[in-house]
């Protein structure tokens, strides 16, 4: 037991680092391109959501970012910046969006590789992620490190998209409502399994039905809480900003712990760097490289949005004073808001962990499938319904340890990929930018 | 041009006028102050000037001495600061320091700088496993070597004992970076015998191996001071060691990926003449160690990644050429040599060297004949060098001043070092900054006198001009 921890605390202490490094180097490298695109992915998408583009692909653009949104967001974006804040302190949140920033640039690299190098099978539908490009752009003696990157994601998805959401899930089930684990685990893993059978299409749909509704309510209920506040806003914008960058905090070493717990959160809750995500957005329609990339980053800003709304809440709240639990935090800070709404949390993190369940199924699937073919789908989806009843009723934490270390066999081919393919995807990005966006980028 | 002059002499007098400060504030108090140093507390500034350009002419003249003595320039220069001041009671232990610190991330910068990876072609992987597991095999070899020879000769010097084992690793990695400068300042007299490719590979290699020497001394240093009183669960602490290492490494990346950045769109948009490089340059090397350091990274290797990074161009930006870099940045680096030379042989106190010379040359010799030839041969296999090149390579090995700068961080992290006490540590700080001294001085000495007689010993052809011509 103390070994797996250890060895989760040494890879992770440092991988979160590097993911961070590989997003400062992508946006250097490509002149914050990505960050000055946010503007016209917007206008993207939205053209999309009124009429749908054609092309190759599973799913249209709006499903397929409410899918890998569903991914995307899970009780991370709540508890888990109630826990950071607790360790960091107000300024973490500047940290949050650093991280958050660079991680665009990761998203947007991951995607336009993914799809640029997606595959048909032959039933026809299109597999795409970071196993395609790894295996097929690196270097010939590199390839290897796509096959290592399925199996370590097959693995893995049990551990961060499973058990561990399925065991907390019943856990806050059981204390809110009094439901039993076993109840919420067979209950969960019914509807998933309903859901995942139905292909992307189908996790699409339930994504599309589930989360604009959840996070929309998550995030209005946190502004609508903020409302009879809002004359200690700039009280606690000033603490956030001179926490996280004032010239004091930096000589008395606090802030270290800032910089260290806010990008940590705003490197993991996009998963940038993971090249989950781009397992479903490169398979969507139109299946243009660029395009993809584009709508890919609005998730990020999604997923930042959600953050900040959770901070401001506790922030404004004080609770993070008070309790050191991240589950606490976040219920003190909502009767805070609305006298007797902690109930919210329960709400919350029902729609937020089965659009996590159902992606990851998905990132796993395909996982499974670069290496097996497609006979192996239906034997993933089983195992993954099954873990999730087992995860429920049975404390995994050695089990979702030991995947956390697989994931950073995920993470570190992928982001070495990523470096090695640099040049290349600052040349394909400059070539592939509409010229009418007058980006005015330096002469090449 | 005129930003340009006003700068750079700016810069490289200040040192020397920070040393003059120094010297002038304590001239009084020190008992044993020389006359020297009198007479410098008491000169006025106009004075102060004339006296710094003098020494400045005067390592002009020892350099062009010694090269036609044969020795290395540096040499020459360290030699003379010695002469100069017999009292190294100049400057105090602060003003020492950063004065080292500024020198040695200069010195990184620049080595950063002359790193170019296309320039080796075949033999890059070769050229960076001979600068990092070169530094790790020879360093570990002469650790052994030295704990031998401070045993076996620990009745002759001042401390009356050998040097512990961690401070055997201490020195032994110092010594681990080879200096391009030397060596190619001494093959410059044979450079028609000389394959270029070699010539390459050295300078290469002597670039790559000052950051991992370093990174090499701050991994013993870390290990070494973490052993103490911590009997409990050390893997664990070690484990812990090696992840703040890495992670220093980390973020001195990191620094100098955005510094990189931060150069180049200077570079691009806001220069407007070719001579303004210069105080780009300057203002880097001070940032990226500034800047890495206040962040918790390792500033010199954030000196030497930004360094390397712009002259290998990773964000590939058409306005920056290597010609551009070298040349404009050449001609600081040379200046700051001769300041880092300078300023370490005033520093250097050589009234308690006699009872060092025999134990440093034995480990000079050590080191020459053993550690590093064998540090070469071990990596044979994986270059395509014949036996007369690896031969050569063997004996490129200068020691230069990167040895020199590092031997006051040795001496800076003696007392946190498990074991040893505060009296030890000065005894020890004494010995060490000794030995390293001596060690380099017989280095250089040896090997850059006898360098362009290996070279016709070991039957290497005279170039023609067109394959010269070819090379450059």
């Amino acid at each position: 037991m103390n070994l797996v921890v250890g060895i989760h605390e040494f890879i992770w202490g440092l991988l979160v680092d590097w993911i961070l490094f590989v997003g400062v180097y992508l946006t250097l490298g490509l002149d914050f391109i990505p960050l000055r695109l946010v503007p016209h992915a917007l206008r993207l998408w939205w053209a999309a959501v009124r009429q749908p583009p054609e092309g190759e692909g599973e799913t249209g653009p709006f499903l397929n970012s409410m899918a890998a949104l569903g991914g995307m967001i899970g009780m991370g974006n709540v508890t888990g910046v109630a826990a950071a804040l607790v360790v960091g302190g107000p300024g973490v949140l500047i940290w949050v969006w650093i991280g958050s920033l660079v991680g665009f640039a990761t998203k947007f690299a991951e995607t336009l590789l993914s799809t640029e190098y997606r595959t048909q099978q032959p039933s026809g539908h299109w597999s795409g992620g970071p196993m395609y490009y790894l295996g097929q752009a690196m270097p010939a003696q590199l390839r290897w490190f796509g096959p290592l990157f399925a199996v370590a994601g097959a693995l893995a998805m049990f551990g961060v998209g499973n058990t561990l959401q399925s065991q907390q899930l019943a856990a806050v089930l059981q204390e809110g409502l009094a439901v039993p684990p076993l109840l919420t685990g067979v209950v969960m893993a019914g509807l998933t399994y309903l859901v995942i059978s139905g292909g992307l299409r189908r996790i699409g749909l339930s994504s599309a039905w589930l989360m604009p509704l959840s996070v929309c309510t998550y995030v209005l209920g946190c502004l609508a809480m903020l409302v009879p506040h809002l004359a200690d806003l700039p009280e606690v914008l000033a603490t956030i900003v001179q926490q996280g960058l004032s010239p004091r905090a930096i000589a008395s070493g606090t802030i270290l712990v800032a910089i260290s717990n806010g990008i940590r959160l705003g490197v993991l809750s996009n998963e940038s760097g993971m090249g989950t995500s781009p397992i479903i957005l490169s398979v969507g329609k139109p299946g243009q490289p660029f395009y993809q990339a584009c709508i890919s980053m609005l998730l990020s800003l999604a997923d930042v949005v959600v953050c900040t709304a959770t901070a401001l809440v506790v922030l404004l709240s004080g609770s993070y004073l008070r309790s050191q639990s991240p589950v606490e935090v976040v219920k003190q800070a909502f009767d805070w808001g609305f006298p007797g709404s902690h109930w919210l949390l329960v709400v919350a993190a029902i729609p937020f962990t089965f659009t996590t369940f159902t992606a990851f199924a998905y990132y796993g699937e395909r996982c499974l499938e670069y290496l097996c073919g497609e006979r192996s789908n239906q034997i993933y989806r089983l195992l993954w319904v099954a873990l999730m009843v087992i995860g429920a009723v049975i404390d995994l934490d050695i089990i979702w340890k030991s995947t956390e270390v697989l994931n950073a066999l995920v993470a570190l081919p992928n982001i070495i990929g990523i470096v090695v393919l640099s040049t290349k995807i600052f040349q394909e990005t400059r070539s592939l930018l509409p010229p009418r966006l007058h980006l005015n980028l330096p002469q090449a | 041009m005129i930003p340009f002059s006003a700068t750079s002499l700016l810069h490289t007098l200040t040192p020397l006028l920070l040393a003059s400060a120094e010297a002038a504030e304590q001239g009084g108090g020190q008992s044993g102050a020389s006359l020297i140093q009198t007479k410098l507390a008491t000169l006025p500034m106009a004075g102060m000037f004339s006296l710094i350009a003098f020494a400045f002419l005067a390592t002009l003249i020892v350099s062009k001495l010694s090269t036609r003595v044969g020795i290395p320039a540096i040499l020459g220069v360290l030699l003379l600061g010695v002469i100069v001041t017999p009292d190294a009671a100049i400057l105090s232990p602060e003003g020492a320091e950063t004065l080292h610190v500024v020198s040695l991330s200069m010195l990184l910068f620049y080595a950063g700088l002359s790193s170019n990876f296309t320039n080796l072609r075949q033999l890059l992987g070769y050229g960076l496993l001979l600068a990092v597991g070169g530094v790790m095999v020879s360093s570990v070899l002469f650790a052994a070597g030295i704990w031998v020879i401070s045993h076996g000769t620990g009745s002759l010097v001042p401390g009356g004992v050998g040097l512990p084992l961690s401070v055997c690793f201490l020195v032994a990695s110092c010594l681990g970076s080879t200096d391009a400068g030397a060596t190619l300042s001494v093959l410059r007299s044979v450079r028609r015998l000389v394959p270029p490719h070699i010539k390459t590979l050295v300078e290469f290699e002597s670039s790559i191996n000052d950051p991992a020497a370093i990174l090499f001394l701050l991994l013993v240093i870390g290990l070494s001071t973490q052993t103490a009183g911590q009997d409990v669960d050390s893997i664990h602490s070690i484990a812990i060691q090696i992840q703040t290492f890495l992670k220093s490494i980390g973020s001195g990346i990191m620094v100098g990926l955005i510094l990189t950045y931060v150069a180049q769109f200077i570079l691009n948009s806001v220069l407007t003449s070719r001579d303004q490089v210069l105080v780009v340059g300057m203002s880097l090397a001070m940032a990226s160690y500034g800047i890495s350091t206040l962040l918790g990274g390792s500033g010199y290797i954030t000196a030497f990644v930004t360094g390397a990074f712009l002259s290998n161009n990773i964000y590939k930006n058409p306005y920056i050429t290597p010609e551009l870099v070298e040349n404009s940045l050449e001609p600081f680096n040379t200046m700051m040599e001769l300041v880092v030379f300078m300023l370490f042989g005033l520093l250097f106190d050589p009234s308690k060297l006699t009872s060092y010379i025999l134990p440093g040359v034995l480990m000079s010799l050590m080191l020459m004949f053993i550690a590093r030839p064998l540090s070469v041969i071990v990596f044979k296999p994986f270059s395509s060098l014949n036996q007369r090149e690896t031969a050569l390579v063997c004996w490129c090995g200068l020691r230069g001043a990167v040895p020199l700068a590092l031997s006051y961080s040795v001496i800076h992290s003696l007392p946190q070092i498990s074991g040893i006490t505060a009296e030890q540590a000065r005894l020890i700080g004494e010995e060490v900054q000794n030995l390293i001294f001596v060690i380099v001085v017989t280095n250089l000495c040896l090997q850059g006198f006898s360098l362009p007689k290996v070279c016709r010993w070991l039957g290497f052809r005279e170039l023609s001009d067109a394959q010269l011509a070819a090379s450059n």
